[in-house]
């Protein structure tokens, strides 16, 4: 099991048990929030010092949008599946 | 969206530091990212842990609704093994790590680039972050061509909180909640998929 799945059970399990202390849990969320910054400040230094991925950035971005369009479409064709079979008849009106 | 585009700034200044100083020598990075990427994911955890709504709406809508971030799920890997067709030079499964961050472009581009390099890592930032505006841009119209569920399903993590204004507007205040959940379930997956995922390489 690695290091990430435990953090992630750990925080399960703390909010769990913490679930009525409803100001702490925001404070957790703002945390969370604010911890994107430094997360992101950090990756952009690793890329930023890193020459090939500058070099090459027009072929990661086609590639990029590309898995990216491909998994959007891909999930939103099979949701329709999902919601005449399970969804719309419960609503009670066909549209 | 504004937060978004003060992260992409975060990024960018990230960029310019690590490019024209010798920052990225001095500073242990790949300590420091992880400990704030463990941060992070335990304080997600903890969010959704606390959150007792989800186990309500788990326990109305019955299984049922474990079917939406299943679909994204099956969905995404679908439609990232059809486009593998056009991707030679980047194996499968890497494509599909980037396919499985499901927008949440900060999270899953961290673990990628410990996983696999720079390269991927910085496809994987694009990538969910394309994600997440092509969302934000194309909820009306996926709308109107695969129903309700399918700005959920389009908006992948983010449906929790970043597009769920677009969604509710779109597909309307009842499916809110199924949004919500979709998009926690997800970003639940994330930290767990990506490092089941780096086992195949």
């Amino acid at each position: 099991v690695s290091e990430v799945v435990i953090a992630l059970c750990a925080g399960i399990l703390t909010g769990f048990m913490l679930r009525k202390k409803t100001r702490l849990l925001q404070v957790a969320d703002t945390a969370g929030a604010v911890a994107v910054f430094p997360l992101l400040l950090l990756l952009g230094v690793t890329f930023g010092s890193n020459g090939a991925v500058l070099r090459n950035l027009p072929r990661l971005g086609a590639r990029a949008a590309l898995i990216s369009l491909s998994g959007v479409a891909g999930s939103a064709a099979l949701s329709a599946l999902v919601y005449r079979r399970l969804f719309r008849k419960e609503e009670g009106h066909e549209d | 969206m504004k937060t978004n585009l003060l992260i992409v700034l975060c990024f960018a200044a990230g960029v310019c530091l690590g490019r024209f100083t010798l920052l990225a020598s001095f500073v242990p990075l790949s300590g420091s990212v992880t400990f704030v990427l463990l941060a992070l994911i335990f304080l997600v955890g903890a969010g959704v842990g606390g959150n007792v709504g989800v186990w309500h709406v788990l326990k109305e809508m019955r299984l049922r609704i474990l079917l939406v971030p299943l679909t994204v799920v099956v969905g995404t890997t679908a439609g990232v093994a059809a486009a593998a067709v056009f991707l030679r030079g980047i194996p499968f499964f890497q494509s599909l790590a980037i396919g499985w961050g499901f927008g949440y472009y900060s999270l899953s581009s961290v673990i990628v680039t410990r996983t696999w390099g720079d390269m991927l890592g910085m496809t994987a930032l694009i990538a969910n972050l394309i994600r997440e505006i092509a969302t934000l841009l194309l909820a009306p119209f996926l709308l109107r061509l695969f129903g309700k569920l399918a700005p959920i399903a389009a908006g992948g993590a983010t449906s929790m909180d970043t597009t769920l204004p677009v969604i509710s507007r779109v597909s309307g205040k009842e499916y809110a909640v199924i949004s919500v959940f979709s998009g926690m379930v997800l970003t639940l997956l994330v930290p767990v998929l990506l490092p089941l995922l780096s086992k195949l390489r």
